[in-house]
């Protein structure tokens, strides 16, 4: 086998391994972004996290410091969500301001238990207009 | 508002110089006419003279507060910080762009101030690319982002900075940042040189070896200071997410590091011209890429930017861009062909080819996270998003295979080595990696990925440390040329009872300074590798062991996160400075360790009048061992606060590698004395 051919298979070889390796790990803890209605229509074997942005519906925010324990509602379009997080209230969650959850939904309590809570807050990196 | 339209009135005078830079160069060289491409490096200069008149401009505009300047209405107040209304300046759209462009415009004024030596016949060709590019950011200055634009009343005051951007590091992070895109364009500028002469021999690389260098490392110490500030001010206790954001200004990274290694390959051995070329060009057209994933709304992230159609503008730049790019390259099929023969599977030049894969592989897989929910929306019509845990399954392995590649690259032969005496060259290294995993497993280091990257870069710092040593030794052992020469000198001059310093066999310190003196560009690289590995170990501790504690705590109360305690003394609500503007909150907690009291701690939760919601600042007790992350999440009116607290260890390992970067690079570009030294 000529050098340029040795080359050119082993480079192949390893991009393939590279590209196996990338393609395997875009799979699972992935989460779908769903809207109010769709997340409501989910039963109760999610395998999957979904991931739901509203806006922070106003005075729904209750904080409980003692329990961590921050419940709140979130709506868009095609309606309104409660959201269950425990953990520190983040620093940027007041009304009208729109958050992102992370996690799964309950449709027997009818409440969505967040993993992950990221406030989508304009005034983040540009002051508020 | 005079000011203000004078500064408009440059931006286009600026825009009218740059067009001209660039329309003179291109019919100097079809014309054959060098009195135009001297016109032309003339109208860089005044394109740089008139850019830097904008810049103060816009300063003096942030300094007298003028509200009417919409800009400056929006990132100051009367009660901001002199050295805040400096990041205000590029805290906004408008005014990264006009920092943008007003460092391409430095840089390429720098660049043609000396007269052309290497690049005589390269200089107007890359003429024509820079000042296209100037013109192009100047002509968007003036379209789309104009800071010197006008509000139809005055305020009576400005909005202020936001406060998460009252930092130090926000101050000195976009800078660094633009400065590495704005350099960036430089390397990509003499590729398309080299493609429109056809010299695409390694002198073009050679000779912008230093640029590339210099862009190479602010993009690195750029991301880094970036990292940094989210670490010291998001307060979420961490540094890196994989947000949009954070991945753009990363891929330029990884692909212009693939470029540096790619560039060695040609210099030495006269492979990869096309490869070369296309990674140049490609590196800089992913920072444009960056504002354009930031900007265009295309992008989820949870950093909203304002939107602009400025994207836009940048996409059809880079499709324009990568088009000529692609056609020049198919044009100079023939002249691309390097005259290196490929070598050995076991060699040095395929050592690079992998590292080279890996980096771009990489580099192509968290531009495929960042696109992945408008790419699985447009198939599947449900968008969906990576976590950073699947960031990490795939960076893990790469990171963990350039690291070893790390060790093993400077131990391996150009075209070929043998089995046998590869293995030889690297005993030493398997051995200290073995010891590694073994202490590690001993201490009780239960994670294998954690025992993995300790070893690997266990494994990689030996082949550095052995290499610089057998470099010392050798110079050790010599009593090089000039010192014997001086030598015969003094003992003309008679005064040589004693042997001269100079004449003995150098200590250690002085035979290490000869060694990196006599070859900067090699162990400058090594420095520099050096650097990723402690960055490496920083990553590596901090992901495997951060401990994580939430609590709520009434006043006099105590929480234990690993071997601390911490006892929450006291609180304090007030309002302060800034004419009222800002509500303190502040928590003072003891902090206690085996029952002795190492430090107390203030973390802070303030209300600001100018931003919705609370901004906490963090507070951090560091070491080289770990660092204590302190938030205040919230507070009651009794003083029942909750805390979120972190132990992140060897995070500030990550900083300490960027400075041995800045040193690295340093050493590898700083100019040599002798004349002549190919650089």
């Amino acid at each position: 086998m000529s050098s340029a051919m040795k080359f050119l298979v082993g480079g192949v070889v390893v991009a393939v391994v590279i590209g196996v390796l990338i393609a395997t790990s875009f799979s699972g803890s992935t989460s779908d972004y769903l809207n109010v209605a769709k997340v409501k229509a989910l039963g109760p074997d999610q395998t999957r996290n979904s991931r739901v942005a509203g806006e922070i519906v106003p005075d729904s925010v209750e904080w409980n410091t003692r329990e961590l324990l921050l419940t709140f509602a979130i709506r868009d379009e095609t309606g309104e969500l409660d959201i269950s997080y425990h953990g520190p209230q983040p620093d940027m969650l007041v009304d009208a301001v729109e958050a992102v959850v992370i996690g799964k939904y309950d449709p027997a309590g009818q409440v969505f238990n967040a993993e992950e809570l990221l406030m989508k807050c304009p005034s983040k990196y540009e002051e508020k207009q | 508002m005079l000011l203000a339209d004078i500064g408009y009135g440059v931006l286009l005078l600026t825009l009218a110089a740059a067009l001209w830079a660039g329309v003179a160069s291109i019919i100097g060289v079809w014309r054959r006419r060098p009195e135009l491409v001297a016109s032309a490096r003339n109208a860089l200069f005044v394109t740089a003279g008139l850019s830097t008149l904008s810049a103060i401009l816009l300063l003096v505009l942030l300094f007298s507060h003028e509200f009417e300047v919409r800009y400056v209405y929006e990132h100051v107040s009367t009660y901001l910080k002199p050295a805040y209304v400096l990041a205000a300046f590029w805290a906004g759209l408008e005014g990264s762009q006009l920092l943008w462009l007003w460092m391409l415009t430095i840089f390429v004024a720098v660049l043609v101030w000396r007269r052309p030596t290497w690049d005589r016949e390269l200089r107007p060709y890359a003429m024509v690319v820079l000042a296209l590019t100037e013109a192009f950011f100047a002509f968007l200055l003036i379209l789309l982002t104009n800071p010197f634009e006008l509000l139809a009343s005055v305020p009576v005051e400005g909005i202020s900075l936001n406060p998460l951007l009252q930092n130090f590091w926000m101050i000195v992070h976009p800078p660094i940042i633009f400065a590495a895109y704005a350099l960036w364009t430089i390397p990509a500028a003499y590729a398309l040189a080299a493609l429109m002469t056809g010299r695409l021999n390694a002198v073009w690389l050679r000779g912008t070896r230093r640029w590339t260098l210099a862009a190479w490392a602010s993009l690195g110490i750029g991301i880094l200071i970036g990292a940094w500030w989210a670490y010291l001010e998001l307060g979420w206790g961490g540094y890196w997410g994989w947000d949009p954001v954070e991945n753009s200004s990363l891929i330029p990274f990884l692909v212009g590091t693939a470029f540096v290694h790619s560039a060695i390959l040609q210099e030495r051995r006269d492979m990869f011209r096309a490869w070369n070329v296309l990674l140049a060009v490609l590196t800089f057209a992913l920072t444009v890429f960056a504002t354009f994933v930031t900007r265009s709304g295309l992008i989820q992230s949870v950093h909203a930017f304002a939107e602009s159609p400025i994207g836009w503008y940048y996409l059809g730049y880079i499709v324009l861009l990568l088009a000529v790019t692609v056609g020049l390259m198919l044009a100079r099929r023939q002249e691309l062909r390097g005259k290196g023969e490929l070598g050995d599977l076991l060699s040095r030049e395929f050592a690079f080819l992998v590292t080279n894969l890996l980096l771009l592989g990489s580099a192509a897989a968290v531009l495929l996270g960042t696109l992945w929910p408008t790419f699985t929306e447009s198939v599947t019509k449900v968008a969906t998003s990576l976590a950073a845990e699947n960031y990490n399954r795939f960076m893990g392995p790469l990171g963990f295979l350039l690291v070893l590649l790390i060790g093993i690259c400077p131990v391996v032969e150009w075209r070929k080595i043998s089995a046998e005496r590869l293995l030889r060259n690297i005993s030493v290294q398997i051995l200290v990696a073995v010891v590694t995993a073994v202490l590690l497993l001993v201490l009780g280091v239960r994670e294998l990925w954690a025992v993995l990257s300790f070893a690997a870069t266990a494994f990689a710092a030996s082949t550095i440390l052995l290499q610089m040593a057998q470099g010392v030794a050798a110079h050790m052992r010599t009593v090089p040329a000039v010192a014997a020469a001086e030598v015969a000198t003094m003992g003309a001059s008679g005064a040589a009872a004693d042997p001269p310093r100079s004449s003995r066999h150098p200590n250690v310190f002085v035979a290490t300074a000869r060694a990196v003196g006599g070859n900067r560009r090699r162990y400058g690289g090594q420095l520099i590798h050096f650097s990723i590995l402690l960055i490496v170990i920083g990553i590596t501790g901090s992901q495997a062991y951060q401990t994580e504690v939430q609590v709520a705590l009434a006043k006099g109360e105590s929480a234990q996160v690993g071997d601390y305690t911490l006892t929450y003394q006291d609180y304090i609500y007030r309002q302060v400075e800034e004419g009222g503007n800002k509500i303190l909150n502040e928590a003072t907690l003891d902090v206690y360790r085996g029952g002795r009291k190492l430090t107390t701690v203030r973390p802070e939760h303030n209300l600001h009048s100018n931003v919705e919601g609370a901004v906490s600042e963090v507070a951090i007790r560091t070491n080289l061992k770990e660092d204590l992350y302190v938030v205040l999440a919230s507070m009651e009116s009794d003083g029942l606060a909750a805390f979120q607290v972190l132990v992140n260890p060897m995070v500030v390992w990550l900083w300490i590698g960027g400075l041995v970067m800045i040193a690295g690079t340093l050493v590898a570009t700083w100019p040599s004395r002798k004349r002549g030294e190919a650089s």
